[in-house]
């Protein structure tokens, strides 16, 4: 049954009053209904197409947009009445969950094959192999699509008739309809026309019909065929149309043809096909794409659980990663007594044979059976320290493997034993440091292996020699001695190569170290240590790639000091140290401090470690969003090799970005300050209103103000209609000046009487005791 | 101010638009910026094409003017032409309505759809409390853009009037007590069928002269209409005179009391003769009432008067213009309503 609103018929003047008949006015609903119905269509067809046409994705358009369109006017029309709403909806969804269920083998499958279509376009996009595609248990995928389709379109119809048909809320309903079309356009596939057309139609309308402030939400709500409504606001009295169909017909109409004109016209002098054509993609996409690659080829798994890099470096696998993702926990836990400011390293992996385009370190137990010894060094240290050498030491150190792989031992250099605890995953170290000026020299015949080292470790893979080849000749190494050499390579590395922790994959079909070298140009320690293995070995230096910790002295200093009594320092080191006596400090190992180093054969110290990568710019590494955001609008002549490299395109890009960024936070300064500035100003129109007031006029503003103040917490007296019972409410049981009150207000305000300057105060005072009574 | 938030609302939009576009260089994006920095560009240049394209008028019933009855309901039209192709959803007409006799006046807006190249018209039914004339003027029109940024205003004047007529309920509920104790007889026999009036000529029949004038007898001799051409024996007509008291409690009583009593009169066949005082001519304006159109008449005349504060204005000039009548009713503002009795004139 339709309620009948009833409406106050006003007085226009003294002696005329408006007509109830006016309100009788009728407008039929449905039509706007409908009309609202095809925008919720437009919107949620034109999404589904969208994505659709972006994939070049065959299924059943005229189904689709059958469907869909029918759902979108069902639903529209169910805002007719309150229990058509209800009862409608329920149906709706117990329909949509039984054909759900019928069919959810076929949405489901339709689903799967979109997202492998979808991973199989970003992984051409982004240059990778697929990692894994998801079972498609139907294969018929023209019908299974057109299903999930169907699916899509149904539930964004529902969602966008909410939206659209209760507030116009265009805002929301273009959230909702690009929220996963942005994934084809960040592909850089874009939809069809039509599509295109749909959704800058739906759009256009909204907007227009919104801007048309004849949206009213209440009245949706209740339901209401009347035509027309009274607004009073500050003694202004307008009498609003409620609905037009005309006019929302006309103004869709009119909201179509732009569109039309708009999408037209931009296809036809800036085709999709030519849009792209010679645009370098932005330093911010950039950015994201590694995240946005391992999201999409790895879902967000990727993201939280990549088991190559949890835990520091200790597999030898290479590039598989496009980014390093830190997670900041402790890995290990050191107890050991600090020597000097030096790095401390602790190897866990160590790679002998580099495998090209596979990508991968192998050890040399993996390859020959072989375990790797440092016995001729620890001997010559150890021999050192019990002769008393001024400069050697012998060192006791505890490590536990917290999360730092459970198959991995990690150890100092130069670890003579150790002691492992198996229960609690700890082990105790025995290790005889080299410090500056220990010039304890090996004997070569002390490897248990038999030779400190082995053609392996002089191997280059042909794949690589073309390009270390090339690179040790263009740089001028040729004729460097072995010293020379390493801290040649660390100097250009240092000058030439930026680090990064985001050097982006190695694409398919690429190797490693030579994509690094030629192509990309930037990495992490695992590029800088493999390439310049290679390097170190090609020039004739035995050299290994070693993964493991990399502890700085910083670290160290940030340490826990342990007990003295209990961790006496003679007990846990002994010899000389470049700090002097210190103590026994626990220190925490995290994933920053993951690292992979070199180790080169040294014919006097046997295989010492060689750190070759460059220290960090710091800015790089950053990558918070206000750090960003200093940078962006920083000294205009950064030297980020990125600014540099680009050209002007890059450069009038990014003042684009700075621009639009300024306009933006003006924008928001300015809204801000205009909220304050329009309170303010109603404030002072409010006091001159007031000052400039009639008494009787003045009594009503001061009670409105009053009501309006009490009205926003209180509910009690928000639901009281008019004077006589907010002030009764307020007055509760006794109040002896109520009737008197009630009767200036009503002269005041509410009658054709007015009140006097006396009756005024009286007034006044009667509602300053009725307030400060009810505090 | 919903303009206001609208356009910074677009503008963040906007600057997240083109945010996106740079960010993902889409072709789409691309559009969606071309559309939404045209939209107010086109929008507005439409708002103007439809400022001078759209005109306002008012209509009292078919015409402009028309004739209702006090608290029974009439109807204005205001009717918004456009034509022009361009359009808005919400133009917002100003409009004044007035009681001219009573001297009342309030404004207020109506919103309307301005449709293209059509007119929208919206039935305004108004119930009159008080008689006289009510006028409707649209002022002006201020048409909104289709995004909603901004208004145009348009002066526009075009007015329509109803005259509104007092209530009558019938000549049995009228209390005539009062007026049949005090009318004199001379009054009771200006009825019809005592005709004291004197005869100045007699006269053919012109057209438009009153059936009671013609002289039947002479007539019937002669072979041709002859009338009675009649001079007012104003001492022996029933004379009222109503105070047009600037009050609206007391002047609606008073005009509702007179028409009441006219009407009733003249329902008997009872000739009246209408007086009141106008304060614009500053005389005397009289009207001979025989019927019901002839009252309507008169009080269509006496709805453009000023109406005065002085108690009994047109009781002090009856004495000074008109010292030859020597009395009349009196139709004046009471404690609860309208006095009606026998004014001696003087």
């Amino acid at each position: 049954m339709a309620r009948k609103v009833k409406e106050q018929t006003p007085v226009l003047c003294d002696g005329v009053r408006l007509s109830e008949s006016f309100y009788e006015k009728k407008e039929n609903r449905i039509f706007t209904l409908l009309v609202k119905g095809f925008i919720v269509y437009l919107l949620a067809m034109g999404a589904v197409g969208f994505y659709l046409s972006a994939m070049d994705v065959s299924y059943n358009e005229i189904l689709c947009h059958f469907v869909i369109l029918v759902v979108s006017l069902l639903c529209a029309l169910l805002y007719y009445r309150l229990l058509i709403e209800n009862l409608g909806y329920l149906a709706l969804f117990l329909t949509f969950g039984y054909l759900v269920l019928v069919f959810r083998d076929y949405i489901n499958s339709g689903y799967y094959a979109m997202v492998n279509i979808t991973i199989r376009n970003a992984s051409e996009y982004f240059d990778v192999d697929v990692k894994k595609l998801y079972t498609e248990r139907i294969g018929d995928r023209y019908l299974t699509i057109t299903l999930m389709a169907i699916f899509v379109g149904v539930v964004l119809a529902i969602l966008l008739n909410v939206f659209i048909s209760r507030r116009m809320q265009y805002v929301n309903a273009l959230f909702a309809v690009m929220f996963l079309n942005v994934i084809p356009l960040y592909l850089v596939f874009e939809p069809g026309m039509l599509y295109t057309l749909m959704i800058v139609t739906g759009l256009s309308a909204s907007m227009v019909i919104k801007g048309g402030r004849h949206y009213n939400p209440l009245l949706q709500i209740k339901r209401s065929d009347t035509a027309y409504e009274l607004k009073e606001k500050r003694k202004k009295r307008e009498f609003s149309y409620i609905y037009d169909v005309k006019a929302m017909l006309q103004a869709g109409a009119l909201a179509a043809v732009f569109s039309i004109l708009v999408v037209s016209g931009v296809h036809a002098f800036r085709p999709v096909e030519s849009f792209n054509v010679g645009y370098k993609t932005n330093k911010y996409k950039e950015l994201t794409m590694s995240a946005i690659s391992t999201v999409m080829l790895d879902g967000f798994e990727g993201l939280m659980r990549d088991s190559r890099y949890k835990g520091g470096l200790r597999s030898g696998e290479l590039g598989s990663v496009s980014s390093v993702r830190l997670d900041h926990q402790t890995d290990l836990i050191i107890q050991f007594t600090p020597y000097d400011d030096s790095m401390l390293y602790l190897r866990g992996f160590v790679g002998e044979i580099y495998n090209p385009y596979q990508n991968e370190w192998t050890t040399a137990e993996a390859v020959r059976g072989v375990s790797l010894d440092q016995t001729a060094e620890i001997n010559a240290l150890e021999a050192a320290y019990d002769e008393g050498d001024e400069f050697a030491a012998r060192g006791q150190m505890r490590i536990r493997n917290v999360d730092g792989g459970p198959d991995v031992t990690y150890r100092p250099y130069y670890t003579a034993e150790y002691v492992k605890n198996s229960r609690n995953f700890f082990y105790d170290v025995t290790y005889y440091p080299r410090l500056q000026g220990n010039m304890a020299r090996i004997n070569p015949d002390d490897y248990e292996s038999g030779a400190p080292y082995t053609d392996a470790d002089l191997y280059v893979p042909p794949e690589n020699l073309p390009v270390i080849e090339a690179f040790v000749r263009e740089n001028g190494m040729l004729t460097d001695t072995s010293d020379q050499l390493i801290i040649h390579v660390m100097d250009y590395f240092q000058e030439n190569i930026p680090y990064t922790v985001r050097p982006g994959k190695t694409p398919k079909g690429e190797d490693f170290v030579n994509y690094f070298l030629t192509d990309n140009k930037k990495g992490y320690c695992a590029h800088y240590a493999s390439a310049a293995v290679l390097i170190f070995r090609y020039m004739g230096i035995p050299a290994r790639y070693v993964e493991g910790y990399a502890v700085s002295y910083d670290d160290v200093t940030s340490g826990e000091l342990m007990d003295e009594k209990a961790y006496a320092y003679s007990d846990y080191y002994d010899g000389f140290s470049v700090l002097g006596e210190t103590a026994m400090v626990e220190v925490e190992a995290k994933d920053d401090d993951a690292h992979a180093w070199v180790e080169v054969y040294s014919a006097k110290f046997g295989w010492i470690p060689v750190d070759v990568t460059p220290a960090s710019s710091g800015e790089e590494d950053v990558s918070d969003f206000w750090s960003d955001f200093e940078r962006l609008m920083g000294d205009g002549d950064s030297t980020d090799g990125e600014i540099t490299d680009g050209g002007n395109g890059l450069r009038i890009s990014q003042n684009l970005i700075k621009t639009v960024i300024y306009v933006i936070v003006g924008l928001m300064l300015a809204a801000s300050a205009f909220g304050v500035l329009l309170v303010l100003i109603r404030r002072i129109l409010y006091l001159i209103r007031y000052t400039r007031a009639s008494e009787s006029d003045k009594l009503v503003m001061n009670y409105a103000a009053r009501r309006k103040k009490r009205a926003r917490k209180d509910e009690g007296f928000k639901a009281c209609l008019n004077y006589k019972t907010q002030v009764a409410y307020l007055a509760k049981e006794e109040f002896p000046a109520y009737a008197d009150l009630v009767s200036l207000l009503e002269r005041a305000g509410y009658a054709a009487g007015s009140i006097g300057k006396e009756e005024f105060d009286r007034a006044i005072e009667a509602l300053n005791t009725l307030y400060a009574k009810e505090r | 101010m919903d303009c206001i938030v609208r356009i910074i609302a677009y503008l963040l939009l906007l600057a997240i638009h083109v945010l996106i576009y740079i960010f993902l260089h889409s072709h789409f994006y691309f559009i969606l910026l071309v559309a939404m920095v045209t939209a107010p560009i086109l929008t507005a240049a439409a708002n103007f094409w439809l400022r001078r394209s759209v005109s306002v008028e008012i209509l009292a019933g078919t015409g402009k003017e028309a004739y209702a009855r006090k608290r029974e309901e009439t109807f204005f039209y205001l009717k918004v032409k456009n034509t022009s192709w361009a359009m808005s959803l919400d133009a917002k007409v100003s409009l004044t309505i007035a009681n001219t006799f009573f001297g009342t006046e309030g404004t207020f807006t109506v919103s309307v759809p301005v449709h293209m190249h059509g007119t929208y018209e919206l039935e305004i039914p108004v119930i009159p409390d008080f008689p006289g004339i009510v006028t409707l003027q649209a002022d002006a029109i201020r048409v909104k853009d289709l995004l909603g940024f901004f208004y145009l205003k348009k002066k526009v004047a075009s007015s329509a009037s109803v005259t509104v007529m007092p209530s009558y309920v019938g000549k049995g509920t009228y209390d005539r007590t009062a007026v049949e104790s005090g009318m004199l007889e001379s009054e009771e026999s200006s009825k019809r069928g005592n005709d004291f009036s004197d005869v100045q000529e007699i006269r053919e029949y012109i057209p438009g002269d009153k059936l009671m004038s013609i002289h039947w007898k002479l007539s019937a001799k002669r072979d041709v209409l002859m009338v009675k051409d009649r001079v007012s024996m104003s001492d022996r007509q029933l004379v009222i005179v109503p105070e047009l008291l600037s009050d609206h409690m007391m002047l609606d009583a008073v005009v509702e009391a007179t028409y009441g009593l006219v009407r009733t009169l003249i329902e008997d066949g009872t000739t009246v003769r209408l007086m009141y005082w106008s304060m614009g001519s500053y005389d005397y304006q009289e009207f001979r009432i025989d019927y019901a159109s002839d009252l309507e008449t008169a009080f269509a005349r006496m709805y453009y008067e000023r109406t005065y504060q002085v108690a009994d204005e047109a009781a002090t000039h009856m004495a000074q213009v008109h010292p030859e009548i020597k009395s009349y009713l009196y139709v004046t503002g009471g404690g609860s309503g309208a006095d009606v009795f026998v004014r001696e004139n003087g």
